[in-house]
Order: structure tokens, then C-alpha cells, then sequence
């Protein structure tokens, strides 16, 4: 079980309150734009031919929001995190066939949204907090993969 | 992983807006270094203080940003311009080059902190793969 200080689960849920429901959306074009491999997995997406046809995709845009509710259901069970992610692990695993080291990449976006959306209130305690956080949420995802 | 013109124009537009701030960069790029990810304090052992504030943190901070700033100046030629820094880093310092990808990160994360209009995912991009560039230059004398 990972342990959080109340520092750090007061920072993961302030920053999960300031976060518009557009961030899914931004780090997943972030993704897709700055490590362009990972389009791999949305081929049945339509045009990602681009960074313009990237940003108005708009099943990009809903499968952004699909990931910030997974991200929302870590926030929610802080103390659960490997058992709540169990079965998104194995869908990921056995479904989708996701190596996990895109996890790592797709976490490194959203921490790029995280910082530019708080600028300065994003300190370097709360960066800490932010990518134990994530960390945690990569590890869980990748648990289930055998 | 090549720079094409509009990275290049990119990177130099990014930097230009930074040069300014060189040194608070800096100081904000360190300080997350050494907080987030602790292990980088043990390069600095002869310091005393490792607050935002402190001297040293300044005066470091400085140096780091101005070797990327003179890196974006000499993109062209980075593996000869930067021969004698991979040379320190290398023999005299012996940096472990796992903690470069560590420094990259922090660098693009304040940019999008301190600069978040203008670092869209195009000059994200860009900017990532100048700075891979860069460690690759600083990694040619390891070994």
C-alpha cells in the first residue's frame, strides 16, 4: 500500500478540483503531437495525420474525457489505487495490447497541462505530490500485465 | 529524431522569450530537480544550501540555462560546440546521463509553467527533441 502524507493528498485533491474537464483532452493531443508513436493505438480514429487534425479530432476529444475519468476514479481511492485499477489494467493488457512505457509518456503530458494551467501555485512540493501520484497510477495500470 | 526548420524556428523563439529570465529558470528548473527527485543532491554535496533562494542555487541555475542557451545558438553543430561540456560532464563531474532526461523534463515542465501560451504541443515537441539532442552531444565522451 502506498503511503500519502496529508500534504500530499491535500495537494493531489486540490489539484484534481482546479482542473477543467478539457485537461483529458489537452494531454492526450499533447501525446499524440509531441510522441507521435503513440497513435498506434487510435487507428480507428479518423485523421491524425496532423497537429491541427489532432486537435479537432473529436474522438480524441471523448476518449480525453475517458481518461480523466480513470484518472478522477485514482483520485477517489487514493488507498486503492492498484485494486480500483485492476480490471483497467487487464483491459489495457489483454484488450488494447498498450505497452505501459506510453503510460509513462501520457503522465509526463499531463503533468505539462497540470503545470501551465496552475503556472506558479504548481510548486515544486506539489510536483512531487502530482508525480507520486501518477507514478502510482502507472504502476497499477501496468500491474495486471503478464 | 532530426530538428526540421520549424523546430528549429521553434526552439529559438521559445528561448528568446527565456533568455530574459535565465537565471529564475534556472532556479525554478534545480529546485524541482532537488525536490522532486531528491537522489540529484548527491552531485552537489559540497553545497550548503539548497533553498530557491540560496547563492548557490542562483549561481548554478545560471550556468545550466546559459549552456542551453548557447546550445539553441549553435543547434547546428551541437556534438562539436558542446565537446568540451560533454568532456566535463563526463570525466570531471561524471554525471550519471539518466539524471539528463531528468533536467529535460523539469526545463519543458517551467516553460509550460512560465510560458503556457506559447508552449503549445508543436513547440513542446520541438523543444523535446532539441534538448534529447543536447543530452545526446553531453553523452558523446562517456565512453
Amino acid at each position: 500500500m502506498v503511503a500519502w502524507t496529508d500534504a500530499e493528498r491535500k495537494a493531489i485533491q486540490d489539484i484534481w478540483g482546479k482542473l477543467k474537464p478539457a485537461a483529458g483532452q489537452k494531454a492526450l493531443i499533447r501525446c499524440l503531437i509531441v510522441y507521435p508513436w503513440t497513435q498506434r493505438y487510435f487507428s480507428s480514429f479518423g485523421s491524425l495525420s496532423d497537429a491541427a487534425a489532432i486537435k479537432s479530432n473529436k474522438k480524441v476529444a471523448a476518449h480525453g474525457e475517458v481518461v480523466l475519468k480513470g484518472l478522477g476514479l485514482a483520485v477517489k481511492n487514493m488507498d486503492n489505487i492498484k485494486a480500483t485499477y485492476a480490471p483497467l489494467s487487464v483491459l489495457h493488457s489483454e484488450k488494447l495490447h498498450v505497452d505501459p512505457d506510453n503510460f509513462r509518456l501520457l503522465g509526463d503530458c499531463f503533468t505539462i497541462v497540470v503545470a501551465a494551467h496552475l503556472g506558479r501555485a504548481f510548486t515544486a512540493d506539489i510536483q512531487a505530490a502530482w508525480q507520486k501520484f501518477v507514478a502510482v497510477v502507472i504502476a497499477a495500470l501496468a500491474k495486471q500485465y503478464h | 529524431m532530426s530538428l526540421n526548420a520549424k523546430d528549429k524556428s521553434n526552439v529559438k523563439a521559445i528561448f528568446a522569450k527565456a533568455e530574459p529570465r535565465a537565471e529564475e529558470i534556472g532556479v525554478e528548473v534545480l529546485s524541482r530537480l532537488f525536490t522532486v527527485y531528491p537522489q540529484t543532491k548527491s552531485y552537489f554535496s559540497h553545497w550548503k544550501d539548497f533553498t530557491a533562494g540560496s547563492a548557490e542555487v542562483r549561481k548554478h541555475g545560471l550556468t545550466v540555462m546559459q549552456g542551453v542557451l548557447r546550445a539553441v545558438d549553435m543547434m547546428d553543430n551541437l556534438n562539436t560546440s558542446l565537446l568540451s561540456l560533454s568532456e566535463l560532464h563526463a570525466f570531471k563531474l561524471r554525471v550519471d546521463p539518466a539524471n539528463f532526461k531528468i533536467i529535460s523534463h523539469n526545463i519543458l515542465l517551467v516553460l509550460a509553467m512560465l510560458f503556457p501560451d506559447d508552449f503549445t504541443p508543436d513547440v513542446h515537441v520541438s523543444v523535446d527533441k532539441f534538448l534529447a539532442q543536447v543530452n545526446l552531444a553531453l553523452s558523446v565522451k562517456y565512453r
